[in-house]
């Protein structure tokens, strides 16, 4: 646990979407 | 005069200089306004992605959404992840869905699009009605902005409202939207570099570097109150409970999922611009709330009486003077534009989808094609001083959170639109006009008797409880109404298939 259990949800959910985010994009979004 | 309310003079004369400048320039560049509202595919995804960053997140999340870090603990960070997580998913997943089925119409309003799409005045004129709900929306900036004179200038907040009701609505009138996407992009990049600055600020204000400084603040905390550090708090107006949290989150998705906000993403060709943009506005919109951790500095080294205060209170703790009052007059520019494109939706709602495409061509109001133009155009002037007025008047006694005023407003227009929208989207089987009726009704109605019986503390989870009502009425009412044979509006099915 990084200093509680909020912030520990916050740092791998903020990582968690971004890593997301960027899948999505990637996979989605493709060139004609 | 103090050092901070000397350089926010100075800053507010500067900035409303460069306003005019840049309004001029965007005056020069645009001649007509559909030069304008095309002006968008020139401009690269760069600055479209900023632009749409300034768009979405406004002088009331600035302020609102630390007030209750502050007042609410940890829990509050749960908005932090619905902003990182549910509205840029919103975005990409309504975006592609809607580029798909070629509909990147332009400059549209939220009322033409549903209307044109279920070729329905009903339509047209309830989602016309439901966008009125902007009107708290407008307040809320309002509010930010008398925060902001009444905390850096120190002039009472009654007095900072009128200042900053005169601004907006001066802004509006003298076509400050020509400058809109110049000053967007700017506006952005001057917001994310606050949000880094106050996050860092960690690592000066407490002993301990970035752990030691989070340690020190939860400790404290803790021995405040256990509930400060829990991850829902019952005490807060937003993260009291589970299902309030999941409310926040589904409010979040549909929030950005609203045509009129990504028809800029639209408007780039090929989709790796739209990637490159998408990109951009996640990485200022995450630099952007880092600001609500200041909420949590604030709780533990300032004493403010309202929370809507306190990051302005923490900044002016943190910070040299001249930094607070440049965040200063970033939030008004904030509260400024986002105000400016809203009342440009609310006076395109009274006098194009409701008089113009509605009352006259019904012939319930009997005036020449020559005469109605006229009065449209009055009318559009009119709206925006009686908005203006109306909106002031619901601020003049500051509301208890701005962050949570912002979102009657916000969930007031998502619950009667979400249902036709989404639905039209992505069942478009299901999307018959009886259905987009239903769900117009069932969204609001059920959304207004939540709000009246105050059966939801989070105004966040009103809104997505009404949603999904009116979604779900969409889709049973689509069933049946599709078993009866009725005329399915199947243009998209048709582009679909394509």
């Amino acid at each position: 646990m990084w200093i509680n259990e909020m912030m520990t949800i916050w740092l791998y959910g903020t990582i968690f979407s971004l890593v997301l985010i960027v899948i999505l994009l990637l996979t989605m979004y493709k060139s004609d | 005069m103090s050092e901070v309310v000397l350089y926010m003079w100075i800053g507010l004369f500067l900035f409303l200089i460069l306003i005019a400048y840049l309004g001029y320039l965007g005056y020069k560049k645009t001649n007509t306004l559909s030069d304008f509202s095309v002006a968008g595919e020139s401009l690269g995804p760069v600055v479209l992605g900023l632009a749409y960053a300034a768009t979405f997140f406004s002088a009331s999340t600035f302020i609102g959404y630390p007030g209750w870090t502050y007042q609410w603990g940890f829990s509050s960070l749960w908005v932090f992840l619905t902003l990182v997580f549910a509205s840029p998913l919103g975005l990409i997943i309504v975006a592609k869905r809607a580029r798909q089925l070629n509909i990147s119409q332009k400059s549209l309003s939220l009322a033409d699009w549903l209307g044109d799409r279920y070729g329905s005045d009903f339509v047209r004129v309830g989602t016309a009605l439901i966008c009125l709900f902007n009107i708290f929306y407008i307040a809320a900036q309002f509010a930010a902005g008398a925060w902001i004179f009444n905390t850096l200038l120190g002039i009472p907040y009654n007095v900072g409202l009128i200042l900053i009701a005169v601004l907006v609505v001066a802004y509006v009138y003298t076509g400050g939207s020509f400058a809109d996407i110049y000053t967007d992009a700017v506006q952005a990049v001057l917001m994310a570099l606050m949000g880094v600055l106050v996050f860092i600020s960690v690592f000066w204000m407490f002993p301990g570097g970035l752990t030691g400084g989070f340690e020190y603040i939860s400790d404290k905390l803790a021995a405040m109150d256990t509930n400060m550090v829990a991850i829902t708090n019952p005490n807060s107006i937003v993260f009291y409970s589970v299902p309030a949290i999941i409310g926040a989150f589904i409010i979040q998705f549909a929030f950005s999922s609203q045509p009129q906000l990504f028809n800029k993403v639209l408007a780039l060709k090929d989709p790796r611009d739209m990637r490159k943009m998408i990109v951009v506005y996640v990485i200022a919109a995450l630099c952007f709330i880092l600001v609500i951790f200041g909420g949590l500095y604030a709780a533990v080294t300032v004493d403010v009486n309202e929370i809507d205060k306190a990051i302005l209170s923490y900044v002016l703790e943190a910070f040299p003077p001249i930094v607070a009052a440049i965040l200063g007059i970033v939030v008004i520019a904030a509260a400024m534009s986002t105000t400016d494109g809203i009342f440009v939706v609310m006076s395109t709602v009274i006098a194009n989808d409701i008089y113009r495409k509605y009352l006259v061509p019904r012939g319930i109001v009997k005036h020449s094609e020559e005469k109605a133009d006229k009065i449209a155009l009055k009318l559009s002037r009119y709206s925006v001083l009686i908005v203006g007025v109306i909106a002031f008047i619901l601020v003049l006694n500051p509301p208890k959170s701005i962050g949570m005023f912002i979102w009657i407003g916000i969930s007031g227009v998502a619950s009667g639109s979400l249902g036709p929208l989404l639905v039209g989207l992505f069942a478009p089987r299901l999307a018959t006009r009886a259905a987009a009726k239903v769900s117009l009704v069932a969204g609001v109605i059920s959304y207004l008797i939540i709000l009246a019986t105050d059966s939801v503390k989070s105004t966040m989870a009103a809104g997505a409880w009404a949603v999904l009502i009116g979604i779900a009425a969409m889709m049973i009412t689509g069933l049946i109404s599709k078993n009866n044979g009725s005329k399915i509006l199947d243009d998209q099915s048709k582009a679909e298939a394509n």
